[in-house]
């Protein structure tokens, strides 16, 4: 499995190339007579796996090239089996860098206005479950209490 | 699986080479007193995988064979998010979407 320690280690240096940390903060950019520094988060993620196989395997596709069965019904197995073996090695990965916050610095001091992430796909469904129970509740049945 | 390992190394020198993170800052746009700077959040994604097997085939020699295969593939997305305004009354971002 030596190629898939390459792998990995090839997929992380690049990813973290891509994303270094070194740009967390931007270069300053000047408008005017404010100066600004952009924050952004970088999420890096990887990962690889590989196997190895070997076994016996009935011959599906060679029933009608099949030879003769001996009388005694020796060696019938061997006959129907195909020895193979194979291997896989598979890697992937991802890197995001998204501005979380800008530094400003002006002739009134310095402030960090923050960047709002979009809501994600789960945000917004605990946002709807309010509303939800209440369009469902109707259609509840009743609970009778004794 | 030399093959997956160069092609790997040729998608991510690839990406590498755009600069993720150097694409988040968009180049600042003055207009008068006005200036903008565009905020992008980028994502790259890439992956590769391959295999190679052998069949020995049945005892006459049938299924005899081998081969191999591999696949890569890779993605980058550069979205603007936001931007930064300034202006007379100061700075502020305006989140976009």
């Amino acid at each position: 499995m030596e190629q898939v320690t390459t792998l990995v280690k090839m997929l992380g240096d690049t990813l973290l190339e891509s994303g270094s940390t070194d740009v967390a903060i931007s270069e300053p950019i000047t408008a005017g007579k404010y100066k600004l520094l952009v924050l952004t988060k970088t999420s890096v993620g990887f990962g690889a796996g590989g196997g190895t196989g070997e076994g016996m395997s009935p011959d599906c596709h060679h029933h009608h090239k099949k030879p003769a069965l001996p009388k005694d019904g020796a060696g019938v197995r061997v006959e129907l089996m195909v020895k193979g073996k194979g291997t896989g090695l598979g890697a992937g990965g991802a890197v995001k860098v998204r501005p979380v916050g800008v530094i400003v610095l002006g002739p009134d001091g310095v402030r960090v206005l923050p960047i709002p992430d979009k809501p994600g796909l789960l945000d917004k469904l605990f946002e709807k479950i309010p509303q939800l129970v209440e369009r469902l509740a109707p259609l509840m049945p009743e609970h009778k209490s004794n | 699986m030399k093959q997956v390992t160069e092609i790997l190394a040729s998608l991510s020198s690839t990406l590498a080479a755009k600069g993720a993170s150097k694409a988040v800052v968009g180049e600042m746009i003055s207009a008068g007193d006005y200036h903008v700077v565009p905020l992008c959040e980028v994502a790259i994604g890439l992956g590769s995988g391959g295999g190679q097997g052998t069949s020995d085939g049945d005892a006459n020699g049938v299924g005899k064979g081998e081969g191999t295969g591999i696949g890569a593939g890779g993605s980058a997305k550069v979205q603007p998010v936001a931007v930064i305004v300034v202006d007379n009354g100061g700075v502020r971002i305006e989140r976009l979407g």
